[in-house]
């Protein structure tokens, strides 16, 4: 979380030892960012955020809630529409699946720390 | 008309008279009206007596079925009956007379001497092959036996023409063979009459009906319909079959996956008499086929499931290792060999991620989930970028690595497919060509580029040149080089979704080169699921 609360990022990743990393590199970094373990966490948290993150790395399999469920309900929403959406997965068709769910980005299992820290740089770096 | 031929005709006429009266003497002797005969030997003058009481004899002897003959010791031929000469093909006067060892074919005269020298002690029995008037061998058995007769020894000979027995054991032996065969084939085979009735079956016919079928219609005993009508009937009407898969109902037993094969027979008029049916059991191959395409499969979805299942943890400690990388190296006065020890850790799970992407490749490429992402870049740029990668590797091996300073050709491709085809080549070049150097370039030419990777390692031998890109094929032993196998595999399955094709020369020793081509604008093509 940042100094007045609020995080930057929101990472939406059902492994809670690639979330956790991701989380402790992020912080590492001075980058404030929170976490949730499924879509409808991930749902609730930004329905309630007084000050929306300003990127979601989203997993897609996951249980309950998954990542396209989480990204459908998102774009409906206007007031979390814009916020932009890198999808964080393992499966083969990430790439297409980003295109057609209008993703910013995806990140690859397994994730390099450049590349994280390349898109964390490019969607989530504080405010100027 | 001159005194000489004068003389030649009176000697003429002479002759003529001799030879009426010797063959009205044959006749007489014949006929029974004469009953005694003088033949002129080295001995002088010899005359053989026919007592009239023998008649009855000589009656007797016409009328039995072998050939039968009175001889001199010297193998002459006395008297025979038309049997023997009917036998011979000859005319009876032409017989009598003649000596038996003339009658028999070359080979054989050693033997008829034999024989007549050894009956004069006992009775002798040989088979011979006498010589009938148009020279044509007859097989015939021989049995003489000696009597005395006034005095004087005679021959009698009994021979039995063996053309009809040899004939018959002729189709004896095909007919016992061609019933081995049938017995003994491991397939069902059945012969039926024109009627369409089991007339012959092998054991395995037996065996695959559950029943004798001998007798029985053959769609009674087999019922498989072969487009509407009955194998059998088919054939007899003169239509060929050949494997056609159908299932055989089997009472009391489960149904039997069978691929039956049907020729109708020709008898002498050309008229169909029957027909040949030919069952293959096929009921356990396909079993075993399906089990190993189940299989195959199970081994594919786990290899995905596996591979799916073994990237998330991996991320995690990639990236756990490249934040403790990263804390050490912006720690002032950060422990080197700390540092040393992570970045060691990195590239084990470098390494780790790539067998897992390996995997994970395979399980794409058998269920067809293997799409290009095509953009427009140089894979000279690409290639450079990747050696640079892969350096460190290189150098930790002794290999240096040198690209073609000339390497560039602009085209589209897949770059992180051809990345990996680059990573593949160049891995295996770093690990068969240990401490030598490796030359990689890239040209283009007429619409095509060539990326070519080559090593100065222990080469490939041409059995396995082919094998190599093969699912999980390796030339060099695992027990000596790592590796699952897959790199290569996964280059071709690559090269060829662009359009294009891998290929190796190599010679046991002299290292490698692998050469890949690829068209400018990759044509995409899509194999179905394999």
């Amino acid at each position: 979380m940042s100094a007045n609360g609020h995080a930057r990022i929101l990472v939406v990743e059902d492994d809670q030892d690639v979330r956790d990393t991701i989380l402790d590199l992020l912080s590492d970094e001075g980058v404030p960012a929170a976490g949730t373990a499924d879509g409808a966490s991930a749902l609730r948290f930004l329905r309630s955020a007084p000050v929306k993150p300003n990127l979601i790395l989203l997993d897609l399999m996951m249980p309950g809630v998954n990542g396209l469920e989480v990204r459908r309900l998102q774009m409906e929403d206007p007031s979390l529409a814009n916020i932009p959406v890198v999808l964080l997965s393992a499966d083969v068709t990430t790439e297409s699946t980003a295109g057609v769910m209008r993703a910013a980005g995806y990140l690859r299992k397994p994730v390099k720390l450049a590349h994280l820290l390349e898109v964390v740089q490019r969607y989530g770096a504080p405010e100027a | 008309m001159t005194p000489r031929r004068a003389a030649s005709a009176d000697a003429l006429h002479a002759l003529e008279r001799r030879l009426a009266e010797a063959e009205q003497t044959l006749e007489a002797i014949r006929a029974g009206e004469v009953d005694s005969l003088v033949v002129e030997g080295p001995g002088g003058l010899r005359v053989y007596t026919l007592e009239s009481a023998a008649n009855t004899y000589r009656v007797m002897i016409e009328a039995i079925s072998e050939g039968a003959a009175t001889l001199t010791e010297d193998g002459l031929i006395l008297y025979c009956n038309e049997r023997l000469a009917r036998m011979l093909g000859r005319q009876l006067q032409k017989v009598m007379g003649a000596p038996l060892r003339d009658l028999v074919a070359e080979r054989s005269r050693p033997g008829v001497d034999a024989l007549l020298h050894s009956a004069l002690e006992a009775e002798s029995r040989a088979e011979l092959t006498m010589v009938a008037a148009g020279g044509q061998e007859v097989p015939a058995y021989l049995s003489v036996s000696c009597i005395e007769d006034e005095g004087r020894r005679v021959l009698c000979l009994i021979a039995t023409d063996l053309r009809e027995q040899k004939k018959s054991e002729e189709i004896l032996a095909a007919e016992k063979l061609a019933r081995s065969v049938l017995e003994q084939a491991a397939e069902a085979i059945v012969v039926c009459d024109g009627q369409g009735t089991i007339i012959r079956a092998s054991g395995a016919a037996a065996e695959l009906c559950g029943c004798n079928p001998l007798l029985r219609p053959f769609d009674e005993v087999f019922p498989i319909p072969a487009s509407g009508e009955s194998v059998a009937a088919a054939a007899l009407r003169g239509r060929v079959l050949r494997a056609v898969p159908a299932t055989l109902a089997r009472p009391g037993g489960a149904p039997a996956e069978v691929q039956v094969s049907a020729t109708p027979l020709s008898g002498a008029g050309g008229g169909v008499i029957g027909c040949v049916v030919t069952l293959v059991d096929v009921t356990q191959s396909r079993r075993a086929e399906e089990a190993l395409r189940q299989a195959v499969t199970l081994r594919d979805q786990f290899l995905s499931v596996a591979a799916h299942e073994l990237r998330t943890p991996i991320t995690a400690l990639s990236l756990q290792l490249e934040g403790l990388e990263r804390l050490l190296v912006k720690e002032a006065g950060g422990d080197e060999r700390a540092l040393k020890k992570a970045r060691s850790a990195i590239r084990q799970v470098d390494r780790l991620g790539m067998l897992v992407e390996g995997l994970l490749n395979v399980s794409r490429i058998v269920s067809g989930h293997f799409e290009l992402q095509l953009e427009q870049f140089d894979l000279g740029e690409v290639v450079k970028e990747m050696l640079d990668r892969m350096s460190d590797l290189a150098a930790r091996s002794g290999c240096e690595l040198r690209l073609s300073p000339d390497s560039s050709a602009v085209g589209t491709w897949d770059r992180s497919r051809l990345e990996q085809v680059v990573t593949n080549l160049v891995t295996n070049a770093i690990k068969y060509g240990a401490g030598r150097p490796i030359d990689v370039s890239v040209e283009q030419a007429e619409g095509s580029v060539e990326l070519r990777v080559r090593d100065r390692g222990i080469g490939i031998s041409p059995a396995d040149q082919q094998r190599i890109f093969d699912r999980f094929e390796r030339a060099a032993p695992a027990s000596h080089y790592g590796g699952l196998g897959l790199g290569l595999y996964i280059s071709r399955e690559i090269a060829l979704a662009h359009g294009g094709s891998i290929q190796v020369t190599s010679e046991p020793g002299q290292g490698a080169t692998f050469r890949v081509r690829l068209p400018l604008a990759a044509r995409p093509w899509r194999r179905g699921a394999a």
